[in-house]
């Protein structure tokens, strides 16, 4: 039986952690599947709410990192994420922001996305996240050794995207985004993304 | 670079992490992800202590969102269709118990026994899927099959009675005879750099082993019990056994705009409208989805038979599926894609062509074979490429019940 001390402990650890478990999971899939996959994580943690440690944001990353992993494809995955972090690139100034800080900001989404998955991930888990790095670490399921290892390189390659990027910036980077014009019926490719954010460029594009 | 990469990747944290500030929306959630993580009683301390964060006995989405991932799809490899030089292949392996019999004439054909499937302890699916990409070599182009993987899962009949998921990567080979030719001709190289996308990537012709762990793999020996089935999340074998048999209300459960929601991964009311065509593509994959699950045979025969009685639906008769096994098919009508430069594809790759999406059946038994997108008008990327060329594929390699604790196969689809 479910009693009230486990219920109680579960709706705190709902309320702390809700938005950071909608964070990552958006970080990883996309705003429009994350809903459902932190839904989804917030069920695991409650059937395992006898088991909560006592740092509970790394554990719970890790459900919805492996649920994430059991419900997309990892090509799937990847290739939605790369085309929602473009999209994010192109997309809506943050209030306050001018100028070069919306330009900065969209090289280095775009620059991100052109990283491979793995490094996104370990970049996002400490820029993004705000973990530490061995709390990172069990979160990927690596010592904490690895982990750093990991970010060095991920770092690396980051920074060498983001030259290859300010090489790169054209004059027109409205034309990268896929929401940035109405596809109308002359681009059925484009039509043909809309279904989902899961659907992967990869198919549809070619 | 003058700042700090890092600080400055924390400076273009995007806004969209964050969940969305309506306070009535968040109560709503709050609600509703509350009530739903409620349902279930929450497991003894320690049991799951052994694979922290693995979801007992829920895979929930992976097949539904294969289904939206196909709703966009534009593409085919080739399965043969009929009159093709595709020579008849080895017998598909025979369906799940007492499946369905198929029609020659028409995919519609129908399945009229009415016995109840007998199951046994586990059920089995074997999955091979594959994606083409062209090379482009100086001796002559030619096709390539590639990111290939197989997957090979097994689920307990009950919960408890533990489930396992199993991957492997396949190697990228050429396809037809003449795809085989021309890579001798250039060299028969063993790993080949493709455009994917956004992006070049390598495949390689190598085989890894049969995973049980990292991504998307896993077993669990606590798990079991869940399906694909009408609802979210999975059903267990009792609610596969209650499902109607008549096409129409089946239609009504599985293939109605209401219903194809959750398979495509939307939340009701955020539909965005599809072609015809890209609707009847997801229902192949939504009834797909349900055919390699353990539904009782004259619910099988009931899905089909709604399938093919949905608009933009078309027998176009007997084909040989990614595998090399005979069958028959349905299809949904053309239409066409274009790859623009929009995400740096090179000038070779750009171009508008045309794709169906292909769905086949074992005619003996009604077994689900395959699902393809298959060039209808060469063009863009496929310029080179025939009709009938297979883009990309799901094939069911095995599919049913055994009674002793199932083990991937150790030899390859192909």
């Amino acid at each position: 039986m479910s009693d009230p001390e486990d219920i109680a402990r579960f709706t705190a650890l709902y309320d702390a952690h809700h938005p950071r478990v909608h964070a990552y999971a958006v970080s990883r899939v996309g705003v429009q599947a994350a809903e459902e996959i932190t839904s989804e994580t917030f069920c695991v943690a409650w059937r395992r709410v006898r088991d909560l440690p006592a740092e509970p944001l790394p554990w719970l990353l890790g459900i919805a990192r492996n649920l994430l992993r059991e419900s997309y494809r990892a090509r799937d995955r990847r290739d939605a994420l790369a085309r929602e972090l473009r999209t994010w690139a192109a997309g809506q100034p943050a209030a306050g922001d001018v100028g070069e800080a919306v330009a900065e900001r969209a090289a280095m989404l775009r620059a991100l996305a052109a990283l491979p998955d793995d490094d996104r991930e370990v970049l996002a888990l400490v820029a993004w996240h705000g973990l530490a790095p061995g709390e990172a670490a069990k979160v990927v399921g690596c010592s904490k050794a690895s982990f750093y290892v990991r970010l060095h390189r991920a770092r690396r390659r980051l920074e060498h995207a983001l030259a290859a990027e300010s090489r790169a910036s054209e004059p027109d980077p409205g034309a990268r985004d896929p929401g940035a014009r109405d596809p109308g019926p002359r681009d059925p490719a484009a039509a043909a993304r809309r279904p989902s954010l899961v659907t992967p460029e990869r198919k549809v594009v070619r | 670079m003058k700042r700090d990469v890092m600080e400055a990747l924390a400076a273009a944290r995007p806004e969209r992490l964050d969940p969305p500030a309506d306070p009535d929306a968040a109560r709503d959630r709050r609600e509703r992800d509350l009530a739903r993580a409620f349902l279930a009683e929450p497991d003894a301390p320690g049991s799951g202590s052994a694979s922290v964060g693995r979801a007992r006995g829920r895979r929930p989405l992976r097949w539904a969102v294969l289904g939206a991932v196909a709703a966009g799809a534009a593409a085919a490899v080739g399965i043969a269709t009929a009159g093709s030089p595709g020579t008849p292949g080895p017998p598909a392996r025979p369906g799940p118990p007492g499946s369905v019999d198929l029609n020659r004439q028409a995919v519609l054909a129908a399945a009229t026994k009415a016995e109840q499937a007998p199951t046994g302890k586990y059920w089995v699916a074997d999955t091979v899927d594959g994606q083409s990409y062209i090379i482009r070599a100086k001796t002559g182009t030619y096709a390539i099959s590639a990111a290939s993987a197989e997957t090979f899962q097994w689920t307990g009949a009950k919960r408890g009675m533990g489930e396992a998921s199993y991957g492997r990567d396949l190697p990228a080979h050429p396809v037809t005879p003449r795809d085989k030719a021309l890579w001798r001709k250039a060299g028969s190289p063993s790993s080949f750099r493709v455009w994917s996308n956004d992006h070049y990537y390598t495949y390689k012709a190598k085989t890894t082993g049969w995973r049980s762990e990292g991504p998307e793999v896993g077993a669990d020996p606590h798990g079991g019990g869940g399906f694909i089935g009408a609802k979210r999340g999975l059903s267990s074998l009792d609610d596969l056994r209650k499902l109607p048999t008549d096409p129409d209300r089946l239609a009504e459960m599985f293939l109605s705009e209401k219903a194809m929601d959750p398979a495509m991964g939307r939340a009701p009311g955020h539909r965005r409208r599809l072609s015809p065509e890209q609707m009847a593509g997801v229902k192949f994959w939504r009834v797909s989805a349900i055919l390699s699950g353990p539904a009782p045979s004259r619910v099988r025969a009931g899905l089909i038979r709604a399938l093919t009685a949905q608009p933009g639906v078309h027998a176009i008769g007997n084909a040989v599926d990614p595998l090399g096994r005979r069958g028959v098919a349905l299809a949904t009508d053309d239409r066409a894609a274009t790859v623009t430069g929009e995400y740096g594809a090179p000038k070779a790759e750009r171009g508008t062509y045309r794709s169906r999406t292909v769905i086949m059946f074992d005619e003996r038994t009604g077994a689900l074979l395959s699902v393809q997108d298959q060039l209808t008008a060469p063009g863009g990327p496929y310029a080179e490429m025939k009709p009938g060329f297979v883009i990309n594929y799901s094939a069911e390699r095995a599919a049913g019940w055994t009674d002793t604790k199932p083990k991937p196969p150790a030899e390859l689809p192909f």
